[in-house]
């Protein structure tokens, strides 16, 4: 007596039937992967990419450093050291030739530092970091928030943001761009850093 | 000789055993087609809008690698920051025409914007240097084209003389636009 087959084997027809359905398939994995693709592209849009939006940074701080601050009548307190006392920034011996522009009142607070550190003084810079926020506000778009952070001697001597809800650098978005102006004189490090994120 | 295959019920390699499949293969082939054909086409627009914002970016890059508008302080001395030299952008929009569009180039249309903040349309006093826009490129289009737009800003760097000494402490903030269209 033949035992019965418990596996049937396939007719021609249904193989020919299973090769189409599998090649059904791949045409749709292959079709909707491309599908899936171009919705990605379309939904992202054109736009600026982030080598433009450090570009503007750059633009931003180039911009800045060049204008001119108004220095009349700006002291700085010394306190300690040899000479203490209120200074003019204009008569405090880090005179430039040239205009004070925001680059050389931020090189005169970055020497002023140096050598306050050198007497062991103290120097009161904080009149300084007003006369320059109204020049950052400058930098300012509908489209984009920014910030600035002025780094003297491994502290931030003075932030300024027009985003009410960075009010200091752990404030920052994780996405932004940026571009920075190394001060540093000597044995004084500073960095003038600007930040420009999307709004 | 027939190679055996599927418990030798001489079944075949591929698919064309009978009408059926076929339609099946054809009806595969034409999505296949399809969908690539629209994807290509949905892909092929952004890059073509991309390419107006990349553009854009160009633009911008040209104009601050162009020396001849580079500002130079009291003692010619190139300022190492990039500011534009204000006389420079006089000369260029009265005696030099067109050789900005001959130095700044793009496949697209531009026009690019030069707008000194300090100084307002009415304020202006072109006899004594004084602009209050610098225009460059084609004319503005009309409402209805896609344009991609830069802005950033510029400081303007103006020249005057005191006798034989030189002085360029006259700094204007210079709103920047760049608009570009294909």
């Amino acid at each position: 007596m033949r035992r019965m087959s418990t596996v049937r084997p396939l007719q021609g027809g249904q193989v020919a039937i299973y090769d189409a359905l599998l090649f059904l398939m791949v045409v749709i994995l292959v079709s909707v992967g491309m599908f899936l693709y171009s919705a990605k592209l379309t939904s992202e849009g054109a736009g600026f990419d982030g080598g433009t939006y450090t570009l503007l940074a750059r633009d931003q701080l180039d911009a800045t450093m060049g204008l001119k601050v108004n220095v009349t009548g700006l002291y700085v307190n010394v306190t300690g050291g040899p000479s203490p006392g209120p200074v003019l920034l204009e008569e405090s011996g880090v005179l430039y030739r040239g205009p004070w522009t925001v680059d050389k009142v931020l090189h005169g607070c970055v020497e002023l530092a140096k050598s306050a550190k050198e007497e062991s003084a103290m120097r009161d810079l904080s009149g300084i970091g007003p006369r320059v926020d109204r020049l950052f506000g400058y930098t300012n778009f509908n489209t984009t928030h920014y910030a600035w952070a002025f780094e003297l001697d491994g502290r931030v001597a003075f932030f300024f943001s027009d985003s009410s809800e960075v009010k200091g650098p752990d404030d920052l978005p994780p996405v932004r761009y940026g571009a920075s102006a190394d001060l540093t004189s000597e044995t004084m490090p500073a960095t003038l850093r600007y930040y420009l994120w999307l709004a | 000789m027939r190679m055996p295959l599927r418990a030798d019920r001489r079944a075949e390699v591929g698919a064309f055993e009978d009408l059926q499949t076929l339609v099946v293969i054809v009806v595969g082939i034409t999505v296949l087609l399809g969908s690539t054909l629209f994807n290509w086409s949905v892909i092929d627009r952004v890059d073509q809008e991309q390419a107006v914002y990349d553009s854009a970016a160009d633009v911008l890059r040209s104009i601050e690698a162009w020396d001849r508008i580079r500002a130079y302080d009291e003692i010619d001395a190139l300022i190492p920051f990039f500011m534009i030299r204000q006389p420079e952008l006089v000369v260029l929009v009265t005696t030099s025409q067109g050789r900005f569009e001959e130095q700044i180039r793009s496949d697209f249309h531009y026009n690019v914007t030069f707008d000194d903040v300090e100084i307002s349309d009415a304020g202006e006093d072109r006899a004594t240097g004084n602009y209050s826009k610098f225009q460059f490129g084609e004319p503005l289009p009309g409402t209805g084209v896609d344009t991609a737009v830069l802005r950033t800003h510029y400081t303007l760097v103006f020249l005057t003389r005191v006798g034989e000494l030189k002085d360029t402490s006259i700094r204007h903030l210079c709103d920047t636009t760049v608009v570009v269209w294909a």
